[in-house]
């Protein structure tokens, strides 16, 4: 998990979401969208 | 004189010279002539009484007691005191050697208190000699009592035969009687992984030796294990061995139950750990395998995920297999010094690419271990990767061997960051782990191999300045590996 970019981390947030993945894998996630401190970034666009 | 023996008589703690009717005198002169001698004397020794005047007293003792006379007479006399009692062997006419009761005075002038002689009476001490018989049958009879009615087994061994054996060894050894056991070769009795032992080593031993574990037939062939204490002894002369037997299988069992237990919980906690631990990594990889199947095209960084989380799994997953292994039964001594030498020169490149030097200061002679080799490298591996592990920016790491009475001490100190108090009581915990990478398996198979080797381990740390594993094992010792 820790080897993705930024971007692709939000890419696959997004895409997991609208794929109605996990909820545990969603939350894996954004824990790490956040560890990045980029939790606006998600919080912005929903 | 005949003042001198009222004198006495007055006094109490002469009092069995009351009866030592009739009186059986000796007066002896400083240097130790006899110039006086009762007539009675020829009842009691058989010479006559103008044959032993003239005469040394110390032709008629036995040399060691008449040793002890004198040395107890200088002391009296050193003291200035009068009178003192003793037992001697003393020759009568026959040459045999007779003990006697003395009762010796010094006789003293009444002016200046100057030495005139001694004074002896004697009494044979036949009666009290009866008497210790007395007792003696006495005590006897109470010990046989003890040892037949004692629950534990009594055996007397002389040679290979078994000369005695109580009540409850035909309990132990389900016969119906006593008979079936003595007069039988304990190589019937004994299992045969034994015969060696009571061959070699426990035949010469002066010493009593165990407890020990045996295994023995009973009379129907069945097998029980026992604990036995060899106690050397007499037999009539011969020398035999005592063995105190007590049957142990029922122990044996309750711990085997024990351990069983202990397992089981032990792979309860296991399962818990891993359920959380694992649970992580896979629902990564769940995740990105079903985004996968969207694009499969693009986007190859998912597989490096998948990979770094596969490999995560892997590992905790052959660290739990090394802890579930059966443990091997392969036991052997192990020389630690040579054992350590080979485990840092394995991590020396390692260490060498992160700048530490690993130092050694092993004692000059030979530590000898007992225990499964390659457990016991694992352990330091385990502590010395560790130690280069927590030291990035290069250092000393001190590995130290000392030997502490019947145990070895081998100390490993890093100069790492230490571990903070609150997670000292962690270590060794399943799953706990101060690295970023680690899976907290590392240190709790270290701890659980020192326990299957009957050795403790401490940690002691200090934040910024490093940590020290102490390991302590019991050395090797070579009667307990012949018993085993």
């Amino acid at each position: 998990m820790k080897n993705l970019s930024d971007e692709l981390l939000i890419e696959s947030y997004y895409k997991a979401i609208e794929l109605k993945l996990s909820p545990d894998f969603i939350e894996l996630i954004k824990r790490e969208i956040f560890r990045r401190s980029l939790g606006h970034k998600i919080k912005l666009s929903s | 004189m005949q003042d001198r023996l009222t004198m006495f008589t007055h006094n109490n703690k002469q009092s069995f010279l009351l009866t030592a009717n009739p009186p059986y005198l000796l007066r002896l002169t400083n240097d130790g002539y006899i110039t006086y001698a009762s007539i009675y004397i020829h009842e009691l020794l058989g010479y006559h009484q103008n044959e032993v005047v003239q005469t040394s007293f110390k032709d008629y003792c036995y040399f060691r007691d008449y040793d002890h006379f004198i040395q107890k007479l200088e002391s009296v006399i050193a003291t200035n005191e009068d009178y003192f009692e003793l037992e001697m062997r003393i020759r009568n006419k026959t040459g045999k050697f007779q003990y006697m009761q003395v009762a010796a005075t010094v006789l003293r002038s009444s002016f200046h208190r100057k030495i005139e002689g001694i004074l002896l009476i004697m009494r044979e001490t036949t009666v009290q000699e009866s008497e210790l018989e007395v007792l003696y049958n006495e005590k006897l009879g109470q010990y046989e009592a003890l040892v037949n009615h004692l629950l534990e087994a009594v055996v007397i061994v002389c040679g290979e035969k078994i000369v005695f054996a109580n009540q409850a060894s035909t309990c132990l050894f389900k016969a119906n009687h006593v008979k079936e056991i003595i007069g039988k070769s304990i190589y019937d009795f004994l299992h045969s992984a034994h015969y060696e032992i009571w061959k070699s080593e426990y035949m010469k031993s002066a010493q009593t030796v165990g407890p020990m574990e045996f295994v023995w037939k009973t009379v129907c062939g069945n097998t029980f294990q026992s604990e036995v204490m060899i106690i050397p002894t007499n037999y009539k002369g011969e020398q035999a061995f005592q063995l105190l037997i007590r049957d142990v299988t029922e122990r044996k069992k309750t711990e085997r139950t024990l351990i069983e237990a202990e397992k089981l919980s032990m792979a309860g906690q296991l399962a818990a750990g891993i359920a959380h631990e694992i649970r992580n990594p896979l629902t990564a990889l769940k995740g990105f395998l079903q985004l996968m199947k969207l694009d499969l095209k693009t986007k190859s960084d998912y597989w490096d995920i998948m990979e770094s989380e596969l490999e995560r799994i892997e590992t905790i997953s052959n660290e739990l297999l090394f802890l579930a292994k059966p443990r091997s039964t392969e036991l052997k001594p192990i020389s630690l010094k040579k054992l350590i030498q080979e485990v840092s020169l394995l991590l020396e490149t390692q260490a060498i690419m992160h700048n530490i030097i690993i130092n050694k200061h092993f004692p000059n002679e030979e530590i000898v271990i007992y225990g499964n080799e390659v457990q016991i490298k694992q352990v330091f591996v385990n502590l010395i990767k560790n130690a280069i592990e927590v030291m990035p920016n290069g250092g000393h790491i001190f590995i130290n061997m000392e030997k502490d009475g019947g145990f070895v001490n081998i100390s490993v100190i890093d100069q790492g960051c230490g571990i903070p108090e609150e997670h000292l009581e962690k270590i060794g915990q399943p799953f706990f782990s101060t690295k970023k990478e680690g899976t907290g398996l590392g240190l709790m198979i270290t701890y659980n191999i020192v326990q299957n080797h009957h050795g403790t381990i401490s940690v002691s740390s200090q934040v910024n300045v490093g940590t020290t594993f102490t390991i302590t094992l019991p050395l090797f010792d070579e009667t307990q590996y012949i018993a085993k």
